[in-house]
């Protein structure tokens, strides 16, 4: 699924694989996985590892399975978290963007700023927030935040101020107003770079959230996480990673799916070289 | 001057020239891109701009579409300012590089400067009759990455045309195609034409700009002149035996003659 996006930009000679190769590419992400997790769960049976130190893959499905009243609702609350970071971030992100493409001395007022935000380190002032923002969803929240509007923010106006100055002097030569060059040219023209600052961006918001939980939480994937290790209950831990790790790359593939879906002509390669 | 002089104007005459360029100077800051040029097009004449790298052809052809301030001197489009004619969108632009949106499939990208125009020059109709007339029934709904360079560019013409502008601008249209793609190009932006408005035509290659135009306009480099210009005196339409005549000939060697003059004052006042 995911694999797709990491082989996007190979060279051309690449993409002309027999058909036997293409069934293999089609499974190999799978058979690996499944490779690895053979051999994790062979060397706790063949060296004896103790549970507490690293449980076997299927000592984790089946507490999995054991503890899911437990793991449901504390994944939801991580999830609405990550939602809800991931949607007021882009967004930030995005409207940050537009200001520094359409004016060069906010661009040069706001770029150290942002840049200055991503340096600090956000596990260290996320207890402000809590002091801040209490002690319910919002301090997560706004950890989220800080982590996904910056790849938004960098992409996206890198995309909007990208366009090709003849394309601009072209609606100018018809007297095209800002809203036309924006609506026609400027936003699709940047969406593809806003859709790749999405993808970072989603997958850095459920790391949000979880950073926002262990600073203080009550409820979350993130605070289960350090109940079990107080508890040395590593199976529990393990689970609930399992859970994040889930819902991170399904919430991935969605965006990327989106994506694509709404960038048709990115999959169009020249039919006819000739005239 | 009476009301009635007014009204009539010289675009109502079609002997009036549609484009009067006077003593026209172009400088960025320190640098003269464009001194003492003048030149007048007709109303329904085929103008090409010849000359070396850096002879400031763009920056008139941008002057004349209104995208480049002159430091001095005249434009005149229609008897009217060009702030008037851009309002009235009287330029129909087409680049070296066809800059077609790649989200837009060929028929949209034809109709992305109608669309924005509007009104009474919003006829898709035309559209379809243009991407036919070019060459490009079949691929109206092809994305530009899945076109060839020659047929992005039939597309960029079009998409000039399809407002029907009273003037058509092209900077170096044909110059990234193939040798081939460049002349068929050539007879069609010929035949799309066919002697409707008056077209200003910047390009390197002397064949072209005898084929295509009424006049060849010379222009020397650093800062960009006017050197001198030749009348093509072959009819029209145009066709391929005409390249074998003696006019043609005649009009090709007084070019080359011209240009190593054009580039012969280059070198000497950059050296």
């Amino acid at each position: 699924m995911a694999e797709s996006n990491l082989t996007m930009a190979r060279p051309a000679g690449a993409a002309t694989t027999p058909q036997l190769a293409g069934v293999v590419r089609a499974i190999a992400p799978t058979v690996f996985l499944a490779l690895c997790v053979v051999a994790w769960q062979l060397a706790v049976l063949l060296l004896h590892v103790r549970t507490f130190v690293l449980p076997a893959p299927s000592v984790i499905v089946l507490r999995i399975i054991r503890s899911w009243s437990q793991l449901l609702p504390n994944a939801l609350v991580t999830l609405q978290e990550t939602l809800i970071g991931f949607a007021i971030g882009s967004l930030i992100g995005f409207l940050l963007a537009l200001v520094i493409a359409y004016s060069s001395l906010l661009e040069r007022i706001l770029y150290p700023l942002i840049v200055a935000s991503q340096a600090v380190p956000k596990i260290a002032v996320a207890p402000l927030f809590i002091l801040w923002f209490g002690f319910g969803i919002w301090p997560k929240v706004v950890v989220t935040i800080l982590l996904v509007f910056f790849p938004v923010v960098v992409t996206s106006a890198e995309g909007l101020m990208s366009v090709d100055p003849n394309l601009i002097d072209l609606l100018r030569s018809v007297s095209a107003n800002p809203w036309q060059v924006f609506i026609k040219v400027r936003l699709p023209h940047a969406l593809p770079q806003v859709l790749a600052g999405l993808k970072i961006g989603i997958a850095l918001a459920v790391v949000g959230a979880v950073v926002g939980e262990w600073v203080g939480a009550d409820k979350g994937l993130g605070y289960l996480i350090l109940v079990a290790n107080s508890q040395l209950d590593t199976t529990l831990s393990f689970a609930s990673i399992t859970l994040l790790v889930v819902i991170g790359v399904v919430l991935f593939v969605a965006v990327d799916v989106i994506g694509r879906l709404i960038t048709p002509w990115k999959r169009v390669r020249t039919l006819d070289p000739g005239l | 001057m009476t009301a009635a002089d007014v009204n009539r104007g010289p675009a109502a005459s079609p002997r009036a020239p549609a484009i009067e360029i006077e003593r026209l100077r172009v400088a960025y800051g320190p640098l003269v891109a464009l001194e003492e040029t003048s030149l007048t097009v007709g109303a329904c004449e085929f103008v090409s701009l010849l000359g070396p790298s850096g002879c400031g052809k763009t920056t008139l052809l941008k002057a004349v579409a209104g995208l480049v301030r002159p430091t001095s001197g005249e434009i005149r489009v229609m008897g009217g300012s060009v702030e008037e004619a851009r309002r009235q969108r009287a330029f129909g632009l087409v680049f070296q590089d066809p800059t077609l949106l790649p989200w837009r499939r060929a028929e949209a990208n034809a109709q992305l400067l109608a669309e924005i125009i509007g009104g009474r020059h919003w006829d898709p109709g035309r559209v379809d009759e243009l991407l036919r007339a070019v060459g490009l029934k079949g691929f109206e709904r092809a994305y530009p990455a899945a076109l060839s360079g020659g047929m992005k560019q039939r597309v960029a013409i079009v998409r000039a045309l399809a407002f029907d502008p009273q003037v058509l601008l092209m900077d170096e249209p044909f110059a990234a195609l193939d040798a081939l793609t460049r002349e068929r190009l050539g007879e069609v932006l010929l035949d799309v034409w066919r002697q409707s408005k008056p077209v200003i035509f910047v390009t390197h290659s002397i064949e072209e700009a005898v084929f295509l135009s009424d006049r060849v306009v010379v222009m020397t480099a650093r800062p960009g002149r006017v050197l001198d210009e030749v009348r093509i005196e072959l009819g029209r339409p145009r066709t391929h035996a005409m390249k074998e005549s003696h006019e043609f000939f005649q009009a090709t060697r007084r070019l080359r003659g011209l240009i190593d003059i054009a580039q012969g004052v280059a070198v000497q006042e950059g050296g």
